[in-house]
């Protein structure tokens, strides 16, 4: 599709128009549909914007994270903290340091900030971690969603301890999550079809050829874990302000599983296959869980999505989309990765 | 001709998306010694693989028979360790002793499939007697033996499972001359007393020195063969593999 | 006193990692797979003893049950699990045990729901002998003792049974190995076998120790039993036993010498340990340097 602009036709870029009936789709059901639903939709939405976020720091650069619960949790209880209205800080964490008790921030630049810590700590034990390979850099991220659980549970001054912080103010409308994740899949999608995206490709591959090529491996792998961070940190805290709930058992291990379930079964590398297996994924945990509450089959839809993980390994393992984006999506200009 | 043992007919093998063998026949004998030479990426070492099923058979078939009064035997597709229990050993490409076990376990699991307790003794015995070094370091980690060393316990190994044939990878690769005499002389003495051998070399003037029949090999393709002295003074053989100008 | 409860405290405890990590470095020696099932045994193992308790079955033959049940389950998870991704790329087997492990949880989690079980032995467990002053029950005896002649037997096994060298020769080269006749699929499916026996069994301790089981009892120690596995040396047996009792101590000796406060962060103490250990010392003790892991 093209329009006019001045005397030129310009194309639309496909992902606009999607992008665009997207907010369409969001403007109907936050006015149609009860809310019960409306937040159903929101984590749809956030699942979407961590796989999303995972697959510019797995799939994309081929590293093995399962970090991102850790970074989410960063994220949360950063933005949690800005927002608390002063009074209840001083209410329900007497020992906070009096510099941030005082504070109130606005939700959006909460969220960034809770964005900005989760990527410094990422860029801070992105140093060490990041020199393993393959499943030992896998169980090291593990390790860290454990530490930070420990710290959380442990720095009751600022986190509550194991109680956890509650009555997080409702912020993360449907607008604010969608708004999100056009920012991310934005970010995701001009990274993968950048110079600097092809590295990426090219380090996943092969590692030591993109070395010889001049590609320094050190620091892309720093920047797609930090990007990956920031945009964890990001979920995790409007996480929080849609549970209005966070605790240092709130992003586990399994979350970070079904994350790289997502991304495996849409596709490494894919950013359509993200969205794509996180709708539908999602959609099966959203709709599941008070059926499992009802029929106390708790545990039923874990275990359906680790037996289609372990089906899509053994059957296929490129999963839906495989690196790719379907063509309708692309610019001319974007060629594939593939 | 005595008795044919093994017996490779149009057999084409593609690993993966490259066809590397493309219709491979060539024989061995009771009693012989055979070469396959040719140079790098020809196909030598896929070629002794596939007789050892390590890679899928797409065309052909390959046949073994032990002993005249032994019935044929089809192992194209038979999993490794059936052709190792019929009586083909492979002495690996670069040796490959089992470095973290000590030289007397890496023999004795040459005799892994060996159900008569006696036998597998006498054998031992046997081995020893080729290579007394080998008894004498008999408890030293294999990792630590020397070069020269190693390919001896590689052989010894082999020869372990009291295989009527005996096939080598590249036996000379990266031993100093000294050491690839000797091995050579062992060969020779393996084969007098009584085992066949099959023998892949890049190294084509000690192969063509003690095989009884060669074959050459050129990009997956049985390009030329004859008795061992024939093709040493073939012009051809002799241009491209002897280094006579 | 204190010294010596450390220090007993400190065996038990590393007697419990390192039954779990020898069964971690067999299968990781051989497939160079880390299996994430392998903690989930240790809780199958618990739940298994609970239900022989009930049943008042005499703790000898418990013990047997336990290990022949532990081994049944090696074998199925090496079947369902392991066997299709022979040959996957490290990462896929990576997942697909994690796949595993998070089913297995999650199976437990239907059958008996999230909530703990609390349990005690029979009393006659609970009674004790008085050891340099301090109290030692009949059960940290069995734990203590069995550990260390199991482990004997083990390395017994693996280095003068034929199966046993078959084994060691098949974790150092798969391909030559099969070379010599061994049935390396067979190889395989005994190292799951006894590798889960010890877990399952070392659950049934471990339950007992701490009188509580939940579905999800499992996976914490498992990790920390693969921390065990590194520091000793992955596909080392007697390196996965020294990091086991290494780390049983560190762990005792973490929450004994610091300040109260701090003995909460005893996980990420070991977590931090697992990343140093990887960085710098990434053979662990005994371990053979093969692979590239920094």
């Amino acid at each position: 599709m093209r329009i006019r602009v001045g005397t030129r036709k310009v194309p639309i870029p496909p992902l606009f128009i999607l992008g665009v009936i997207g907010l369409i789709a969001v403007a109907i059901a936050d006015t149609l549909l009860n809310p019960y639903i409306v937040s159903v939709i929101s984590f749809i939405f956030l699942y979407m914007m961590l796989a999303v976020s995972l697959n510019i720091t797995n799939g994309f650069t081929g590293l093995f994270s399962l970090g991102h619960p850790a970074f989410m949790g960063i994220g949360g209880y950063t933005a949690a903290l800005l927002v608390f209205p002063a009074a209840r800080k001083i209410h329900l964490l007497p020992n906070l340091p009096q510099w941030l008790s005082v504070q109130q921030w606005p939700f959006f630049p909460a969220i960034l900030i809770g964005g900005l810590f989760a990527a410094l700590v990422a860029f801070i034990i992105g140093y060490p971690v990041l020199r393993l390979k393959g499943h030992y850099l896998g169980v090291a991220t593990i390790g860290t969603i454990f530490i930070m659980r420990v710290v959380f549970r442990n720095a009751e001054q600022f986190t509550r301890g194991s109680l956890g912080l509650n009555g997080i103010p409702f912020k993360s409308s449907i607008w604010w999550i969608y708004l999100f994740l056009v920012i991310t899949v934005y970010v995701a999608w001009k990274i993968k079809f950048s110079s600097f995206g092809r590295a990426l490709f090219a380090m996943r591959e092969n590692e030591m050829a993109a070395s010889s090529l001049g590609i320094n491996v050190t620091s892309m792998k720093m920047i797609a874990f930090v990007v990956g961070a920031f945009f964890a940190g990001i979920s995790g805290g409007l996480w929080a302000h849609l549970t209005t709930v966070i605790t240092p058992d709130s992003f586990s291990v399994g979350l970070a599983f079904n994350i790289v379930v997502m991304v495996v079964i849409g596709g490494s590398g894919s950013i359509t296959g993200s969205l794509v297996a996180a709708g539908g994924i999602s959609l099966l945990i959203e709709y599941l869980r008070p059926l499992e509450e009802m029929l106390g089959l708790y545990g039923l839809g874990q275990i359906i999505i680790s037996i289609a993980l372990l089906l899509v390994l053994i059957f296929r393992v490129r999963g839906l989309f495989g690196t790719s984006e379907p063509k309708l999506l692309r610019n001319n200009s974007q060629r594939d990765i593939s | 001709m005595s008795q044919l043992i093994l017996d490779v007919a149009h057999v084409d093998v593609s690993i993966g998306k490259t066809h590397i063998l493309k219709n491979i026949s060539f024989s061995v004998h009771k009693g012989e010694v055979v070469a396959l030479i040719g140079a790098n990426g020809a196909g030598k070492t896929t070629t002794l693989e596939t007789i050892m099923s390590y890679n899928k058979v797409q065309k052909g078939s390959i046949t073994y028979q032990k002993d005249e009064s032994d019935t044929k035997i089809d192992i194209t597709h038979i999993p490794t360790e059936k052709v190792v229990s019929h009586g083909i050993s492979l002495c690996p490409e670069g040796r490959q002793v089992f470095a973290s076990l000590s030289v007397a376990e890496n023999i004795r699991i040459g005799s892994y499939l060996r159900r008569n307790r006696s036998e597998v003794e006498e054998d031992l015995e046997y081995v020893h007697h080729l290579f007394p070094i080998l008894h004498e370091r008999q408890h030293q980690k294999a990792g630590s033996l020397s070069g020269g060393e190693q390919m001896m316990l590689a052989v010894a190994r082999a020869l372990m499972s009291r295989p009527t044939l005996l096939l080598l990878d590249e036996p000379s690769l990266g031993l100093a001359p000294l050491f690839v005499e000797r091995i050579f002389s062992m060969l020779e003495q393996i084969h007098k007393d009584g085992t066949s051998i099959l023998l892949v070399e890049q190294n084509a003037a000690k192969a063509l020195d003690i095989a009884d029949r060669a074959y050459v090999l050129e990009i997956g393709r049985i390009a030329m063969s004859g008795s061992g002295t024939q093709l040493k003074n073939n012009s051809e053989v002799q241009k491209a593999y002897l280094g006579v100008v | 006193m204190y010294v010596t409860e450390i220090f007993i405290n400190g065996l038990i405890q590393g007697s419990l990692y390192a039954l779990i990590a020898i069964g971690f470095t067999m299968i990781y020696g051989i497939l160079r797979l880390i299996n994430f099932a392998h903690g989930d045994v240790i809780m199958i193992g618990a739940f298994i003893n609970i239900g022989l308790l009930k049943m008042s079955v005499p703790w000898p033959i418990a013990i047997a049950c336990v290990l022949v049940l532990g081994a049944f389950i090696g074998f199925v998870i090496d079947k369902v699990a392991f066997y299709p991704m022979r040959d996957a790329p490290q990462v896929t087997g990576f997942i697909a045990s994690l796949a595993l492990s998070l089913l297995i949880q999650n199976l437990g989690i239907l059958l008996f729901t999230a909530q703990p079980k609390n349990f005690s032995l029979p009393d006659f467990f609970r009674e004790n002998i008085i050891v340099g002053g301090v109290k030692v029950t009949f059960l940290s005896i069995i734990i203590i003792f069995s550990s260390i002649i199991l482990l004997a037997l083990l390395l017994l096994f693996v280095h003068k049974t034929k199966m046993g060298v078959a084994m060691r020769a098949t974790a150092e080269n798969m391909r030559v190995a099969r070379l010599m006749g061994i049935k390396v699929n067979t190889v395989i499916m005994v190292a799951f076998m006894i590798g889960s026996a010890l877990a399952a069994y070392a659950g049934m301790l471990w339950g007992g120790r701490y009188g509580q089981v939940d579905p999800l009892m499992g996976f914490l120690p498992g990790l920390k039993a693969f921390v065990a596995a590194v520091i000793g040396g992955v596909g080392s047996i007697a390196g996965a036993a020294i990091g086991g009792y290494l780390l049983g101590f560190s762990e005792i000796l973490f929450v004994g010498l610091l300040p109260g406060r701090m003995s909460g962060y005893r996980d990420a103490f070991v977590f931090g340990l697992l990343i140093l250990i990887l960085l710098f010392m990434p053979n662990g003790i005994l371990g053979k340097s093969e692979e590239q892991r920094a």
